[in-house]
C-alpha cells in the first residue's frame, strides 16, 4: 500500500502537528517567517487544505501562523506560579 | 405617533401602553414605518462595509413584520384581559442577528447564512416572549461578531463607524428605530459600539444571561446584554433575560432583581482608572471626561485612583479566541463554506485556523493567566462599588471604505500603538474576569461625537454598576440627547 505525505500526517496525527508547530517556531526564530512547506504540514494535520490550497490564502495563514507563535512567545514568558489552575478545570457543582 | 416617543425609555413606552394612548399594535407600526423610512438601504444584508447607503442607516438585517404585528396583537389582547406580563410588555425591540429566532432567519451576519431559518429561539428571545416584548427586526453585525464590520452607519455622523460588533443595535436604539435591543460581547462588542453611538450597553457578569441560541464566538467570553437609551433600560431588560438555564451549562441560578431605585450616592466608592483618561486626544476629550467624574464627586460618591496589572491581556484574548472560534468554525473550514466570508475577514479566519494549530498547552497557559487576573481584578474591584473608566478614549472614527475592506482585519482587541500597549485597558479585563460594565454617554468630542464612560463592577454586582449610571444620568442629560435628523454626513 502507497501513502503519500498528506494521509500519513492525518494518521501520525497530533504527533505531526507537534513537530510542524515545533518547525514553525523555528521557522520564525530563523527567518522571521512560517514557510509554506511548514504550514502546509500544519494543515494536513487538520484535514482537508480547502482554501489555502491557494497561494494568497497560504500566504494569509503563514504570517497568522507566525503572529500566533508571538503571542504564545508571551505566554510562555509569564511568570506563573506552579499551583495556578487553568479556567477550563472541569468541576460538578 | 409623535416623534418625541420613538426615543422614550423603556419604562416611558410602558406607561404610554399602559396609559392606553397606544396599542402595541400602533407603537410597533409605528417603529416599523420609520424603520422602512430611515434604515432601509438599497443593498441586501447582510453585507460589507459600503458607501452606498443612500442616507439609510442598515442597522437592520431582516424586519420581521409580520412575526412583529402578530406579537403586538397578541399582547394587546393580554393587555385588554389585564394581564400585563412585564415591563417590556408589548414594547418592540431589536436582537443581534447571532441570536436564534423561530421562523425568522438568522445569519450571523454572513452570505454563508443569508437563508438560514432556525426553527428554535434562543433562550434570550423565548425569556422575552415571555415578558411580552415584541420582537421586531434582527439587528445588522460584523460578521460573524467581528469587530469594526458592520453596514451600520453611525447617526450621529454617517461618515463615523458604528464600531461593533453589535452596531446595528446601538445605532437604532439612539436613532429611535427600536425600543431597545440586545447584544453580546465577547470582548467589547455591547460596550464599543455604545460608546460610538451615544447608547447606554450592559455587559453582565459572565454566566448571567444563558447563550443557549446564540452562535458561540468564544465559549468562555461570551456574554449576552441589553442595549437601551439610559442605564435603568438596561437593569430592566437585564431582569428579565437573566437566570440560569441547563441548556448553557456557565449559567448559574443567581436571581437578578433590579431595582430602579439607586439609592443614595454619599459614601459610594469608584475606583477611576486615571492611566485611561490620558490615553484620550484631544484636551476636549480629557476634560468630557474630568467633567463626568466631578458629577460623581458632587454627588458625595469618593472617587480614588486606582492602578490596574499589567497582563499580557492582547495575547490572552488572541489565544483564547482563536483557538476557541477555529474549533467552533471547523466545519466551515471542511466544507469550504468559509470561502464565502466577506473579504475583510481573510486575515480573521487565517487567525482562526492558526489557532487550530496552536498547542493545547499554550492555550492552556492562557488561562492559567487569566485565573491569576481573575484573582487580582476581583481583589482591586471589590474595593470600590465599581471602579471606571473612558469606554473609549476618543469619539467615532472615520468609517474608511474603499474598494474591498481597507481596515486591516487585526484583532480589534490589540491596542493600535505602543502607548496603548503599555496601558492596561479596565474594558479587556473586565471581559477576560467575566465583571459587568456598562457604558453610558457622558458628553461630546470637539466633532459632535458621543464620548462614554464603562462602569465596571465586580461579578453579579449589576445593581451597584446600575445605581452609579442611573445617578449620574438623573444629574445629566447626555443620555436624553438625539442625533440630529436629516443625519449629518
Amino acid at each position: 500500500m502507497t501513502i503519500n505525505r498528506r494521509q500519513f500526517a492525518k494518521v501520525a496525527g497530533t504527533a505531526t502537528l507537534a513537530a510542524a508547530w515545533q518547525q514553525a517556531c523555528t521557522d520564525v526564530d530563523e527567518t522571521g517567517e512560517v514557510s509554506a512547506e511548514t504550514v502546509r504540514t500544519l494543515l494536513d494535520a487538520q484535514g482537508p487544505r480547502g482554501i489555502y490550497e491557494r497561494p494568497d490564502e497560504l500566504d494569509r495563514l503563514r504570517v497568522a501562523v507566525r503572529n500566533l507563535i508571538g503571542v504564545q512567545a508571551q505566554l510562555r514568558d509569564f511568570p506563573l506560579d506552579p499551583d495556578e489552575q487553568p479556567l477550563v478545570v472541569f468541576w460538578r457543582g | 405617533m409623535q416623534e418625541s416617543n420613538f426615543f422614550l425609555t423603556v419604562r416611558g413606552l410602558s406607561e404610554l401602553l399602559s396609559s392606553g394612548a397606544i396599542s402595541s399594535v400602533e407603537l410597533t407600526e409605528a417603529y416599523l414605518d420609520r424603520a422602512d423610512e430611515l434604515d432601509v438601504p438599497p443593498f441586501e444584508l447582510p453585507n460589507e462595509p459600503r458607501t452606498d447607503h443612500n442616507g439609510k442607516l442598515a442597522t437592520m438585517v431582516t424586519i420581521a413584520r409580520e412575526q412583529a404585528l402578530e406579537a403586538a396583537a397578541r399582547a394587546d389582547r393580554e393587555l385588554a384581559a389585564g394581564r400585563r406580563r412585564s415591563i417590556l410588555h408589548g414594547i418592540p425591540y431589536g436582537v443581534k442577528d447571532l441570536l436564534d429566532t423561530a421562523g425568522v432567519r438568522t445569519t450571523w451576519g454572513s452570505r454563508i447564512f443569508m437563508d438560514r431559518v432556525p426553527d428554535r429561539n434562543a433562550a434570550v428571545i423565548d425569556r422575552l416572549e415571555d415578558s411580552g416584548a415584541v420582537l421586531m427586526a434582527k439587528m445588522s453585525l460584523g460578521e460573524f461578531a467581528g469587530g469594526n464590520t458592520s453596514t451600520a452607519l453611525n447617526p450621529w455622523k454617517l461618515d463615523r463607524t458604528s464600531f461593533g460588533s453589535s452596531s446595528g443595535t446601538v445605532a437604532a436604539a439612539v436613532a429611535g428605530l427600536i425600543g431597545f435591543g440586545i447584544g453580546t460581547e465577547t470582548g467589547g462588542s455591547i460596550v464599543f459600539p455604545a460608546s460610538a453611538v451615544g447608547a447606554s450597553g450592559l455587559r453582565p457578569t459572565f454566566g448571567r444571561v444563558s447563550r443557549f441560541g446564540c452562535m458561540a464566538l468564544s465559549w468562555s467570553l461570551d456574554k449576552i446584554g441589553p442595549v437601551g437609551r439610559c442605564a435603568e433600560d438596561c437593569g430592566l431588560i437585564l431582569e428579565q433575560i437573566a437566570g440560569r438555564d441547563e441548556r448553557d451549562n456557565c449559567t448559574v441560578d443567581r436571581a437578578f432583581d433590579f431595582r430602579s431605585d439607586p439609592g443614595d450616592m454619599r459614601g459610594r466608592r469608584l475606583g477611576v482608572h486615571r492611566a485611561e483618561f490620558e490615553l484620550s486626544q484631544s484636551e476636549t476629550n480629557r476634560q468630557v471626561f474630568q467633567e463626568a467624574l466631578d458629577v460623581f464627586e458632587r454627588m458625595g460618591v469618593i472617587v480614588e485612583d486606582i492602578t490596574l496589572p499589567r497582563r499580557p491581556t492582547g495575547a490572552l484574548f488572541t489565544t483564547i479566541v482563536t483557538v476557541e472560534s477555529g474549533t467552533n468554525f471547523t466545519a466551515l473550514f471542511d466544507d469550504g463554506s468559509v470561502d464565502q466570508m466577506f473579504s475583510f475577514n481573510e486575515d480573521r479566519r487565517a487567525g482562526w485556523m492558526a489557532g487550530r494549530m496552536m498547542p493545547a498547552a499554550d492555550y492552556l497557559t492562557a488561562q492559567r493567566i487569566r485565573n491569576q487576573l481573575t484573582r487580582e481584578a476581583d481583589e482591586i474591584v471589590a474595593r470600590y462599588d465599581a471602579v471606571i473608566a473612558p469606554t473609549w478614549p476618543n469619539g467615532a472614527a472615520l468609517r474608511e471604505v474603499s474598494g474591498g475592506w481597507p481596515i486591516p482585519a487585526r484583532n480589534e482587541w490589540e491596542p493600535p500603538d505602543e502607548f496603548d500597549r503599555q496601558t492596561p485597558r479596565l474594558n479587556y479585563i473586565a471581559n477576560l474576569v467575566g465583571h459587568p460594565g456598562l457604558a453610558i454617554p457622558c458628553g461630546f468630542d470637539e466633532d459632535g461625537l458621543p464620548l462614554s464612560l464603562q462602569i465596571v463592577g465586580s461579578a453579579w454586582e449589576e445593581q451597584r454598576v446600575l445605581d452609579l449610571g442611573m445617578a449620574y444620568q438623573a444629574e445629566t442629560d447626555w443620555h436624553e440627547r438625539r442625533p440630529p435628523y436629516p443625519w449629518r454626513g
